[in-house]
């Protein structure tokens, strides 16, 4: 009889609990049928005793009933930390106490196995193989009632950390995800309890803690300021929306203009580089080695971007700001480098059908903001399809369309578009600070994709 | 739909962003730019090395 958690895998609440038929172990009718199944032979005066031993065995349940709920609650008040004990704190504990109860299941259902293996091999009797599978369940029992209470508070706890109004903990984020790649088998929850996934879990969640600084909500009042400020900040100039960090005392805002600033001067000195060094065979092989560390760093931006909103509403803006910033700024050659870098998650947002309602591709079809529609869609996909090389901006070529010739015409075409694109998104505001920061962003990009890819596909 | 209902439209839903998931963001992208910098940086010193030794 082997004790296996089992419930809906998508259902925490059901997990960590037994089936209905084995929860009273062998005192039930239907395991009593069953272990007669499995022991044929019994005599009468066999099946009396088992029936004394059994009834001997309700009455010390009943005896211990009420001394087991009291050893519970004491276990519990040992277990529970200190009053000061926050809430990741206490699901760190409970998760880990779930994980210690699997790993007692595993030990009991081992030892029910060398018990059976024993009474087969005749090494003991049947009364000495019940008896031991009657001490292992009673065990169980207690056991599994402290961990029902603990799971149960646990997944309270979960749930309430994991409510739509609040940003999980990267803990409680760890565990629900956790959970969710957990899969159905039995065997795959055992390892997501186990000690080794706690220990990751937990290393996970601190890392997320060291990268995530917990910034305070902004009042309606500083709303307000931003939503202002942000609508007077409707130019094309990135100069102004960098300003935007300036005005606002955001820690984050001023370490990123710094960066973007140093980068901006990094990038002014690797266009002064001369010409006879950067294209000498040496200076073709550093390049060659910095365009793929440069890329991995741009990637990761880029995957980090669709990593963190869900609802790719992030990305549609970022990718629109980082678009709009290169093609008028740098040209239509440093935009095929830096889409050439973009990631496959960045890739298959852009092929998304459901992006026909969205402004993006209105403009792309028609050269100006028009509603969006299928037909929107369907004309940007008839655009994009007669230019065959996904390197060079086609969001929806295939690797074997990259192959075809290019026709001039297509070409021109493409380019006209791009540029209207371009212009269009020029003219909107890009508001937000996030999005200003992606087209400053997007701007050195831009030369990183000209200096380096550039050279790369040369 | 204009202009400024587009306009609009994409501030409703930047505002959608939580306060963390901006201040994320930004370190986030402030980060991966550091990194850049710095492989910008060693880039440019060994392009100078190479000018140096080409000069030689």
């Amino acid at each position: 009889m082997t004790k296996e958690t089992i419930g809906d895998p998508n259902d925490p609440s059901t997990w960590g609990l037994v089936p209905e038929e084995q929860e009273e172990g062998v005192l039930q009718e239907g395991n009593e049928t069953t272990q007669k199944s499995e022991f044929t032979l019994e005599t009468k005066e066999e099946a009396d005793a088992r029936v004394e031993q059994m009834a001997e065995q309700v009455t010390k349940q009943d005896e211990t009933e009420q001394s087991d709920a009291t050893q519970i609650e004491k276990n519990r008040e040992e277990l529970s930390a200190s009053p000061n004990e926050s809430s990741d704190e206490k699901i760190l504990r409970l998760w880990e106490e779930g994980g210690k109860f699997i790993d007692y299941m595993n030990d009991i259902n081992k030892q029910e196995e060398v018990a059976k293996k024993r009474f087969e091999d005749g090494e003991i009797s049947e009364a000495e193989y019940i008896d031991i599978e009657n001490r292992l369940n009673e065990d169980f029992q207690l056991k599994r009632k402290e961990a029902d209470i603990g799971i149960n508070e646990l997944n309270e706890l979960l749930k309430h950390a994991s409510k739509d109004d609040q940003t999980p903990s990267p803990l409680v984020q760890s565990i629900l995800q956790a959970r969710i790649n957990a899969g159905a088998g039995f065997s795959q929850r055992k390892s997501l309890f186990s000690e080794e996934h706690s220990k990751q879990i937990l290393a996970h969640a601190k890392q997320m803690e060291g990268e995530i600084i917990q910034e305070p909500e902004l009042s309606p009042q500083d709303k307000e300021t931003i939503s202002e400020v942000a609508k007077e900040l409707s130019g094309e100039n990135l100069d102004d929306l960098l300003d935007w960090f300036k005005a606002n005392n955001s820690e984050e805002g001023k370490e990123l203009i710094g960066n973007i600033e140093n980068l901006q001067k990094n990038l002014a000195e690797v266009d002064s580089l001369p010409k006879e060094v950067t294209e000498s065979v040496e200076g073709k092989e550093i390049s060659k080695l910095f365009t793929e560390k440069i890329g991995n760093s741009v990637k990761k931006v880029f995957d980090y971007l669709s990593e963190i909103d869900k609802e790719d509403v992030l990305i549609v803006s970022a990718s629109a700001g980082i678009l709009a910033a290169i093609v008028p700024i740098l040209g239509l050659h440093d935009l095929h480098g830096v889409i050439s870098m973009l990631p496959d998650s960045v890739s298959h947002f852009l092929q998304k059908p459901e992006l026909a309602g969205n402004p993006l591709w209105s403009i792309v079809s028609d050269g100006h903001v028009t509603m969006p529609s299928m037909d929107n869609y369907m004309h940007s996909v008839d655009v994009f399809s007669n230019v065959p090389d996904v390197t060079q901006g086609n969001p929806f070529a295939s690797v074997s369309e990259a192959g075809d010739a290019i026709n001039q015409a297509s070409q021109i075409e493409y380019e006209q578009t791009m540029q209207r694109m371009a212009s269009a998104f020029g003219n909107l505001a890009f508001v937000p600070p996030i999005t200003a920061a992606a087209m400053s962003i997007g701007k050195a990009f831009g030369k990183i994709g000209k200096h380096f890819v550039g050279e790369k596909n040369n | 739909m204009t202009q400024g209902e587009i306009q609009k439209k994409i501030t409703q839903v930047m505002e959608k962003l939580s306060p963390e998931q901006q201040s994320e963001l930004l370190k986030v992208l402030s980060g991966s730019i550091s990194n850049i910098n710095k492989d910008l940086e060693e880039y440019i010193v060994q392009m100078k090395a190479l000018e140096i030794k080409q000069k030689m």
